[in-house]
């Protein structure tokens, strides 16, 4: 005796449309007819598709002896929901084939039973497995897991290796599971080998299935496990399914990285101006949501490891989300991606800010970014460079160079700031692009002199020269620095200007040791 | 994302200047050089008995000082890290000849436009490997890709010649204390 359940998942019933009562999946029938005059074994009623059986099905399904109903034929008909909810009040499948021959299904019917009674069923379910790829081909991941849900009779839950529901699934409300799948995350359920494993929770037993291509592992399928489920041919159904989902998480997954690889060499292609025009930028940005019609900012994230800590492993994903919480929470939008071992930040502002409001409200906003980040992670120091705005986005790398390079130089100013503009780093902007010979040469012959007094008398005039610098020119707080008399270094500074050939009451005599006090430091 | 960059191996090069004239030759620079061999005094022996050369051009380096200064945005880096001036669209303004820190950017006189060691951009699209590096008669220069896991032992830097380090340039020395080769003239 054929099992409703067994006859739907052999071909051509594989196609049949389920209409009503599939709880009753598990009645058995012995004899197919077409008629229902004198039935006295259990049977599944054959029955053409025309508007007058439709009406009469009622009365065909209150035989106690029927136990389903396949209704065959090319017709388009409309079934009426009483009729499908008197389907599943008697619990009797109605099923409905595209089929228009009654003989051959008779003869198909009578086939799938010779071989369930010799034994070889298996070969009938491995054949659905074309049916499950064909499906998946035509339709979609969808499709395939809501004709999962029909022949189980129950949600069937697809999850990514993370035990995240995947996109393709109708995300359930109920709490139980989210905290199964808490649970699950913790255990490494990754490593097994097994076709499915059986998990255990309050709400009751579950059935995870692992999908593996080789040595990849794409996820899992999770599914309550009912009554009579593991004797039934439920698992057969979910196991020949598997393939056609692996490979479509495979395929999602190969598309990804082609994705992931083209938008790593577009944001390239932007910070290193290899675009050709900004219609192309413009075009190519919406592929990925992003509107350069937009004026943006350009913000550089150096993560430093804290030297009293030691060295582990950074989660730039994880940053990079708090980053994008923290923007998104301004009400902007952002590009966040790491190149070079930094983080590059891409906001999207409004385009009526000013330029000198926008650079304030970015300044804040990587503030802001920088406060947070630090205070998450403890092990690291965070800095932030910021570029200029220009008023075209196909600038964007010149906005990238000016924010490494306030990032970079930014560290040689003497109130050390983390966040950093490209516009407030001063002089050393200037000094960035001179040639390392000619910083050289300015140095020695501006101190010189002063280092190599030091060095021979063992003295600290270079010392009390940078402290007074770092001081402002503040005679006391640099004495107390130094722990010094203000009048010992009154005496000291005058005869460093004697040394310096220098008036530390003209300002070109300061400006002239100060710039070559920080060319001694980008030397450094 | 790649960075192709020069390896050059200290100890190999004899400063026999094939790289410069063979530059020279494939892309008929008359007047200028775009590769210069650099001569320097050895680590050990500071008397300026001993020296070491080694050849440079443009460093292709990672945050190119010439492309933000171009005011006609000529300059780009393809992704293989190679930095390239577009000639057609170069005015001849001269302010990427300032802003290099090594020098590698000079004038072309004929053209009146700047003009920089491209890493033979076009002998690389046709698998060919840059001319200084195939007639470097001791190979000692390599084409290699620094971000490669496998080339992070080399040095960024050599004793005794002065860097910027700003731009992170992509060259690497190589300097083999061992095996070292002595030459002899008559």
């Amino acid at each position: 005796m054929l099992t409703i359940q067994e006859l739907i998942s052999a071909p051509p019933f594989l196609y049949a449309e389920i209409m009503g009562g599939w709880k009753g999946k598990n009645r058995s029938f012995s004899i197919v007819q077409n008629h229902s005059i004198s039935l006295d074994e259990p049977t599944l009623l054959l029955l053409t598709k025309t508007q007058s059986t439709i009406m009469q099905l009622p009365e065909y399904l209150s035989n106690q002896d029927v136990q389903g109903i396949l209704l065959y034929g090319n017709e388009d008909l409309f079934i009426p929901t009483t009729i499908i909810e008197i389907a599943d009040s008697y619990k009797k499948p109605v099923l409905m084939v595209k089929e228009w021959n009654p003989e051959s299904i008779k003869q198909t019917i009578s086939d799938l039973e010779h071989l369930k009674s010799i034994g070889l069923f298996q070969y009938v379910w491995e054949r659905s497995t074309s049916y499950w790829l064909q499906l998946m081909n035509e339709q979609s991941l969808t499709a395939v897991l809501q004709r999962l849900c029909v022949l189980l009779g129950q949600n069937v839950l697809l999850l990514d290796e993370d035990f995240q529901f995947h996109t393709g699934n109708e995300v359930p409300s109920i709490s139980n599971v989210r905290v199964l799948l808490k649970s699950l995350s913790k255990q490494p359920y990754k490593n097994k080998k097994e076709a499915y494993t059986i998990v255990e929770n309050e709400s009751g037993r579950y059935l995870l299935f692992h999908l593996r291509s080789g040595e990849k592992h794409c996820g899992f399928i999770l599914l309550q496990e009912l009554p009579g489920m593991v004797i039934d041919i439920c698992i057969e159904q979910i196991i020949h399914a598997i393939p056609a989902i692996t490979s479509y998480l495979m395929k999602e997954d190969a598309v990804m990285l082609a994705h992931r690889s083209y938008k790593d060499l577009f944001l390239y292609n932007l910070l290193y101006n290899n675009l050709e025009s900004e219609h192309g930028l413009i075009q190519q940005g919406k592929q990925w949501g992003w509107d350069f019609t937009k004026p943006t900012q350009l913000m550089v994230m150096r993560l430093d490891t804290n030297t009293d800590f030691p060295k582990g492993n950074v989660d730039l994903d994880a940053i990079m989300r708090k980053i994008r919480s923290l923007i998104t929470a301004a009400f902007l939008q952002a590009i966040i991606f790491p190149i070079q071992g930094n983080i590059v930040i891409i906001v999207f502002d409004m385009p009526d800010h000013t330029p000198k409001v926008r650079k304030e409200r970015m300044v804040v906003l990587a503030n802001r970014i920088h406060k947070e980040i630090e205070h998450s992670l403890d092990t690291m120091e965070c800095q932030i460079g910021l570029g200029r705005h220009y008023p075209s986005n196909m600038q964007l790398f010149r906005s990238f160079y000016e924010a490494k390079v306030a990032l970079e130089l930014g560290k040689y100013e003497s109130n050390h700031r983390s966040v950093r503009h490209f516009e407030d780093i001063g002089i050393a902007r200037l000094l960035s692009n001179v040639h390392n010979d000619l910083l050289h040469e300015y140095y020695e012959a501006t101190l010189g002199e002063l280092i190599l007094l030091d060095e021979e008398n063992d003295d600290f005039y270079m010392v009390t020269l940078e402290a007074f610098y770092n001081h402002n020119g503040d005679i006391n707080q640099t004495a107390e620095q130094l722990y010094i008399h203000p009048n010992t270094l009154r005496k000291r500074l005058k005869k460093l200007e004697t040394i310096l050939n220098v008036d530390f009451n003209q300002m070109e005599d300061m400006l002239k040791i100060f710039v070559a006090l920080k060319i001694r430091k980008i030397l450094k | 994302m790649k960075q192709l960059g020069f390896l050059v191996h200290i100890e190999k090069c004899l400063g026999c200047r094939s790289c410069e004239f063979s530059c020279k030759n494939e892309h008929g620079q008359e007047e200028s050089f775009r590769r210069n061999i650099h001569s320097l005094e050895d680590e050990e022996n500071k008397m300026g008995h001993s020296f070491h050369h080694f050849s440079m051009a443009c460093n292709h380096c990672e945050s190119p000082a010439c492309m933000p200064v171009c005011p006609e945005g000529a300059i780009k880096k393809k992704p293989n890290g190679i930095v390239i001036i577009d000639k057609a669209k170069c005015s001849g303004c001269g302010k990427c000849v300032t802003s290099c820190p090594f020098d590698a950017i000079k004038m072309n006189p004929f053209t009146a436009k700047a003009d920089k060691c491209d890493m033979c951009y076009d002998r690389q699209m046709q698998g060919k490997t840059t001319i200084c590096v195939s007639a470097c008669p001791v190979k000692a220069l390599e084409i290699i890709d620094i971000n490669d896991p496998m080339n992070t032992d080399y040095d960024k830097s050599i004793y005794g010649f002065e860097m910027k380090k700003i731009t992170n340039p992509s060259i690497r020395f190589h300097k083999k204390n061992d095996d070292i080769q002595h030459f002899w003239c008559r």
